[in-house]
């Protein structure tokens, strides 16, 4: 049997060996932003418990300790559209972390955030061989699921079993050991475009480091914005990046649910330099300083200098006040959250038990973009910041940065996929031989 | 929401000075509020990055457009120049610079078209300021160029040549680092001083310039050492000594190889132990123990003086110099001198009949009395021999009769040697026996 996922499974030894040296860099490369955070993974565990912080959980093991931060250069839409460029930011952003860190990092786990991510649920049933359930049927029954016809030039990212059914029982996150006849299986698979791993292959090829993994970045951001409970009860993460925004749904700790909306803050400045006649720079400063969703009186008499740098004084002294400001983002944002809306609904959100939703990503600093996503989503709905990590500097710790943390804690524990099973173990040489022996026994 | 007092200052700065009449309080309420800031958490970074998106320190020397001639009025209307400088201030410090040029002369006030048509003044102007300034002290704000131009060296050095970020790889690496940064010097170090090392004329040279240094030291004359001091002593073995020491001096006491200067002196024959001091005032004082004279040897060389291990003290002109020693004689008669030292002190009953023992064919002791008698000692128990003899003398005056010699080589058969006088008495005893009983 082929291994369909050998990349995977080479980039998890590329991990494995990066937990050895102890140093392993996260990168996040988005349409605005290219982070890159190095931890230093000490297996020591948890630290004791400190006075104004509270319990760690999978956050613990490790420790940042470099952080570097740049304008992200030739990524539109979280995809690669320019290479060099894109190398560049990221081979600034990783010296930056190396600086800071004063060590050198060769494996890097990188998220991504474009590429048309599409998820599938999966099932799978076979007999279990022996009387109790071993490691060697779950990899049966994980291969056993019907994969479906994803297309041509598009790859897995995750393959992840969210559930086991053991006979009758269902709900069982890890059946081995367990009695049972018949052992059925639920995956969840994203795919993404193979086109852009390889890109950013080729780029961090050119920047000298390893890939040791890959994520999307709405999976990653919901592992640090998302609250244990929220996660086991059933929440959506809406990552809010400035080229698209991820969707993530959670339930029982395990992500059942990504997709992307191809909208984002960059939209929005795209709408505010237009509807304002200024360049992107001073559309993005407007927007990030006096932006907001929500007009009042009071905003009709604030007035905005627009500012510029045309060099016509006229232009560049131009006022709106900040209601009409509010009006251009308004609808954009709305049109983004309607987006993410009509996916959540198509992916059942509707029938969670808990319908919690997470705003995050840079796009949740907007002021009173809760209050318009409560319209939108329902009342459960809150900002979310990335959890607390050891080391991160507090400039790395907004809600712009909930994807780089939540994959420095898929560095260190990551969840199951597919391809942390070994293959199914080819047993036709025992079976035939078990077989001529029952036939020997019949007939003598 | 987090509390105004941990509003970044850097950030205000950067966002809010754009406003033309430059006072922050005036900026509107949303501006202050930080939860809105979406670069708030880039920190510094982002907001240098804004601060020179500034159509001054961007545009490059072809395309710098000639402002349109800015009627005066407008300049009232410029923030005053102690305003803070950020990049969004930075078109009114412009306006006003331009102003300024025109007022006295350096710009031209009609557009000029770029492609080549420029008038000289302006080229000569572009000459002398490469950003199209006017002179220095006509703009009022150098210290916002300044700024400016650090922003321009300090976004260059944002993005990270392919080569420099290879550089500070290697330069993380741990291995390269110690290697470059203990490993380098040492080996330069080494290289160095190899090349140094390497022409003979350049180590002489340095060897000399040691010893210069060495000597400056050295040979103060604070550590010469100038006197030599003897206690009373035999004015030969005085001769000897100085004969040894003098040479040396005067010589710093650094140089001064005392164990060598002992042993050269124990080397003396009449000298046991020699003692060297070095005392204050460049003083050394030699005492010295001379070796005691025990024995005579009549060797072939003379008669030698020895000491009671059989070590040489000199040469006796003749047997009255010395007349209390016993004498030996006889070729290695010097290498026993414990074992004839016994002999003699076995020998005193014999009293004045003693003459001296006579080593023969260098193995055994032959004792000879006057008139010539011998007492013939064997190799091994000498002594035992000697007394053995000495014994029959005190109870039957062997040798006071007329023998010769007393065998002793053989203990168990000990042999009287008679003279051929008794033996004819004998002879005559015995016949005139014979003849009586006849």
């Amino acid at each position: 049997m082929i291994d369909p996922y050998s990349s995977q499974r080479a980039m998890r030894q590329m991990r494995r060996a990066a937990m050895q040296r102890g140093v392993i860099a996260v990168l996040d490369i988005g349409t605005y932003k290219v982070a890159a955070l190095v931890l230093k993974v000490d297996p020591s565990g948890p630290e004791p418990k400190a006075a104004s912080i509270g319990n760690l959980g999978g956050q613990a093991g490790f420790r940042v300790i470099g952080a570097g931060t740049t304008r992200s250069r030739g990524v539109r839409l979280g995809e690669i559209a320019a290479m060099s460029e894109t190398e560049t930011a990221l081979r600034t952003a990783l010296q930056a972390a190396q600086k800071m860190a004063q060590t050198r990092v060769d494996h890097v786990i990188v998220c991504v955030s474009g590429g048309a991510t599409r998820s599938y649920g999966l099932a799978g049933e076979v007999d279990v061989e022996g009387s109790t359930v071993v490691e060697n049927d779950i990899s049966r029954v994980m291969a056993a699921c019907d994969v479906p016809d994803f297309g041509v030039g598009r790859d897995v990212l995750h393959a992840q079993p969210i559930n086991f059914a053991l006979d009758h029982r269902t709900g069982l996150s890890d059946p081995r050991g367990q009695i049972g006849q018949r052992l059925a299986c639920d995956m969840h698979m994203v795919t993404v475009d193979t086109s852009l791993v390889q890109n950013i292959c080729n780029c961090l090829k050119r920047c000298d480091v390893e890939l040791a993994g890959i994520a999307g970045s709405s999976y990653a951001s919901g592992m640090a914005a998302l609250v244990e409970d929220e996660k086991e009860l059933g929440a959506a993460c809406v990552d809010l990046g400035a080229g698209t925004s991820g969707v993530s749904i959670f339930i029982k700790k395990h992500m059942i649910f990504t997709d992307t909306v191809r909208l984002g803050g960059a939209h929005v400045t795209l709408d505010i330099a237009k509807g304002l006649q200024v360049d992107m720079t001073t559309a993005e400063r407007i927007k990030t300083v006096h932006g907001g969703v929500q007009a009042t009186s009071m905003d009709d008499r604030e007035m905005i200098e627009i500012g510029g740098n045309s060099g016509d004084w006229e232009k560049d002294r131009r006022t709106v006040s900040r209601a009409e400001l509010i009006g251009i983002m308004r609808p954009r944002i709305e049109e983004i959250l309607e987006d993410v809306r009509a996916r959540l609904d198509a992916a059942g959100f509707g029938c969670l038990p808990s319908q919690q939703v997470v705003l995050t990503g840079g796009g949740a600093q907007v002021p009173g973009i809760d209050g318009l996503a409560a319209r939108i989503f329902g009342q459960q709905v809150r900002l979310g910041r990335p959890v607390r990590v050891r080391g991160l500097p507090q400039a790395a710790s907004g809600p712009a940065f909930s994807g780089s943390v939540g994959l420095s804690l898929l560095a260190t524990s990551p969840q199951d996929e597919w391809w942390d099973f070994e293959l199914p173990t080819q047993s036709y040489p025992a079976r035939s031989l078990r077989r001529a022996v029952k036939w020997f026994r019949d007939n003598w | 929401m987090r509390p105004l007092d941990q509003f970044d200052p850097h950030h205000e700065d950067g966002a809010t000075s754009h406003h033309s009449d430059g006072h922050e309080s005036d900026a509107p309420l949303s501006a202050l509020s930080p939860e809105m800031s979406f670069w708030d958490h880039l920190g510094a970074t982002r907001a240098d990055e804004y601060a020179q998106d500034d159509i001054l320190t961007g545009i490059p020397l072809p395309d710098v457009p000639v402002m349109p001639a800015v009627p005066l009025s407008m300049v009232d209307m410029a923030p005053p120049r102690s305003m803070p400088q950020h990049g969004f201030t930075r078109l009114d410090d412009t306006l006003r610079a331009r102003e300024a040029a025109v007022e006295t002369g350096h710009l031209l006030r009609e557009r000029v078209p770029v492609d080549g048509g420029r008038p000289d003044a302006l080229r000569r102007d572009r000459a002398r300021h490469p950003a199209g300034f006017p002179s220095a002290q006509d703009v009022p704000p150098p210290e916002a160029r300044a700024a400016g131009m650090a922003r321009k060296n300090r976004r260059k050095a944002h993005l990270p040549s392919r080569l420099s970020y290879r550089i500070q790889r290697v330069w993380l690496t741990p291995f390269y680092r110690r290697a470059i940064k203990i490993g380098l010097p040492a080996a330069a170090c080494m290289v160095a001083l190899a090349m140094t090392l390497a022409s003979a004329d350049r180590r002489m040279a340095i060897s000399a310039q040691a010893e210069t240094v060495y000597a400056a030291f050295v040979d103060r004359p604070d550590f010469m050492v100038t006197e030599l001091r003897l206690p009373d002593m035999a004015p030969e073995l005085e001769q000897a000594i100085r004969g040894v020491i003098t040479p040396e001096l005067p010589k710093s006491s650094w140089r001064l190889d005392l164990d060598d200067l002992r042993s050269r002196i124990e080397l003396l024959d009449a000298i046991l132990v020699a003692d060297l001091r070095l005392l204050s005032d460049g003083v050394l004082a030699v005492s010295v123990t001379e070796r005691v004279p025990a024995i005579l040897w009549r060797s072939a060389d003379g008669l030698e003086v020895l000491d009671i291990e059989g070590m040489r003290i000199g040469f006796a002109p003749d047997r009255t110099a010395l007349p209390d020693l016993p004498v030996i004689a006889g070729e290695g008669g010097g290498a026993q001198v414990p074992e004839a030292l016994d002999l003699f002190d076995a020998a005193t009953p014999l009293g004045d009949r003693m003459r001296g023992l006579v080593r023969v064919g260098e193995r055994r002791w032959d004792v000879v009395l006057d008139r010539g008698q011998r007492v013939k000692l064997p190799e091994t128990g000498a002594v035992a021999a000697l007394e053995h003899v000495i014994a029959l003398e005190q109870a039957q005056d062997v040798l006071a009769r007329d023998i010769l010699a007393a065998d002793m080589r053989n203990p168990a058969r000990p042999v009287l040697q008679i003279s051929e006088g008794a033996m004819e008495t004998i002879r005559d005893i015995r016949s005139q026996n014979t003849e009586a009983l006849q």
